[in-house]
């Protein structure tokens, strides 16, 4: 009798369960879907779920894959004769040599996986106005990219550091693929005055952009980026 | 009698020169038609997201691109296009429904910008990075800096929907 009984609350139980999970499962599945994306609360749910950032989630391939789609566009230009930032060169450099000149720089950086391997130098250098550098490696522990970001700088720093940034890679890479806007002894004093200057390769793209951010004075970015696939 | 004659020409006067403003308001040229309409934007959306795509520090914000049940690359450029047609002056409005790209026939839904970036923690410097970058694309398509001065602005607007979320 209380054997029945138990089996009974226990079927119930279960059931209940059950169903439960059946309904969390299709639920957090709907939350996936693009309308249950258009959902308010449905980011902050798929989080409290213990859906982790989608950014963190990804594999190398998914980078690979990503940036295939961005390579493709330059894939009929010839390709660089170097790729040389700070004293590294794409492609060849390791992250033993940047860890070691880390070292030597005094370079205090987090490291993680985020697709590829990073390191993230946030506020440790003290060249003029940089806030952050970060390196990007393959699986196999090779350079891939170096981004530069420099912020919050006046417009005769920016002036200064621009000329010095342009006249490194015409050293090493000769005149531009493509200039907008000239470096005068009057830029950057507008918000939103803008330059762009880029270096366009089938393997490698270097780009710098300029632009005077209001409230946080001139934003500086250099992206240094391999386009092969390692 | 007098008085009535002089309010009646004020009237007059001040209803032409309101039908005057209003014309010229309508006969503004918005930006999106002052750079060539939607070729443009498609353009300038086409090499933001190259820019943004081939970074190893940006491209992960956009991982879920091309896997099930999530966007796809043709979905985020036509969403994208939405808004930067939009932002532009283009007769559209944000967030809405973007048929542009290879959109099927009853379109892309386009989330708004707080929903579209839950959950992907983007931080200040990498919505900088973006902005820079974005307006150097514009700026490589021809726009001006007064121009840009009239558009970013916009898109800086929307920092606090999109950073820290």
């Amino acid at each position: 009798m209380i054997s029945a009984k138990i089996k009974k609350y226990f079927s119930r139980g279960a059931l209940g369960l059950l169903a439960f999970g059946i309904f969390f499962v299709g639920f957090v599945g709907y939350l996936h879907t693009p309308s249950g994306r258009q959902l308010p609360i449905a980011r902050k749910l798929l989080t409290a779920f213990g859906s982790s950032c989608p950014a963190d989630a990804m594999t190398s391939s998914d980078m690979d894959q990503v940036r295939k789609f961005a390579a493709e566009n330059f894939a009929s230009l010839p390709s660089a004769p170097e790729k040389k930032v700070l004293s590294f060169m794409i492609n060849k450099s390791t992250k033993a040599d940047v860890d070691q000149w880390l070292l030597r720089h005094h370079g205090k950086c987090t490291s993680g996986i985020r697709g590829y391997a990073f390191l993230k130098c946030q506020n440790t250098f003290s060249w003029a106005g940089v806030s952050e550098v970060d390196f990007s490696f393959s699986q196999n522990n090779v350079l891939v990219a170096v981004d530069v970001l420099r912020n919050r700088l006046t417009a005769s720093e920016a002036s200064s550091v621009v000329k010095e940034i342009f006249a490194n890679l015409k050293q090493s890479l000769g005149p531009p693929s493509l200039q907008t806007g000239e470096l005068t002894d009057h830029s950057f004093r507008k918000d939103f005055e803008t330059l762009l200057v880029e270096y366009n390769y089938s393997d490698y793209t270097a780009r710098v952009s300029v632009s005077v951010l209001p409230r946080s004075g001139v934003a500086i970015y250099e992206q240094y980026l391999s386009l092969i696939q390692m | 009698m007098k008085k009535m004659i002089l309010v009646s020409m004020f009237v007059i006067v001040g209803l032409a020169m309101s039908g005057a403003h209003a014309q010229d308001e309508s006969t503004e040229q918005s930006l999106f038609d002052k750079y060539g309409g939607y070729p443009t934007i498609k353009t300038v959306v086409n090499q933001a997201a190259t820019a943004l795509l081939a970074d190893p520090i940006t491209a992960p914000f956009f991982v879920v691109i091309g896997k099930p049940g999530h966007d796809s690359v043709d979905r985020l450029l036509s969403c994208l296009d939405l808004q930067f047609s939009t932002v532009f002056g283009g007769p559209y409005t944000y967030p809405s429904v973007s048929h542009f790209r290879s959109a099927p026939t009853q379109g892309y839904a386009c989330e708004d910008m707080k929903t579209a970036h839950t959950g992907l923690k983007i931080t200040e410097a990498a919505f900088d990075r973006f902005v820079t970058i974005v307006a150097g694309v514009l700026k490589k398509n021809g726009v001006s800096d007064a121009d840009i001065n009239t558009v970013a602005p916009v898109i800086v607007g929307l920092k606090g929907q999109i950073v820290g979320q």
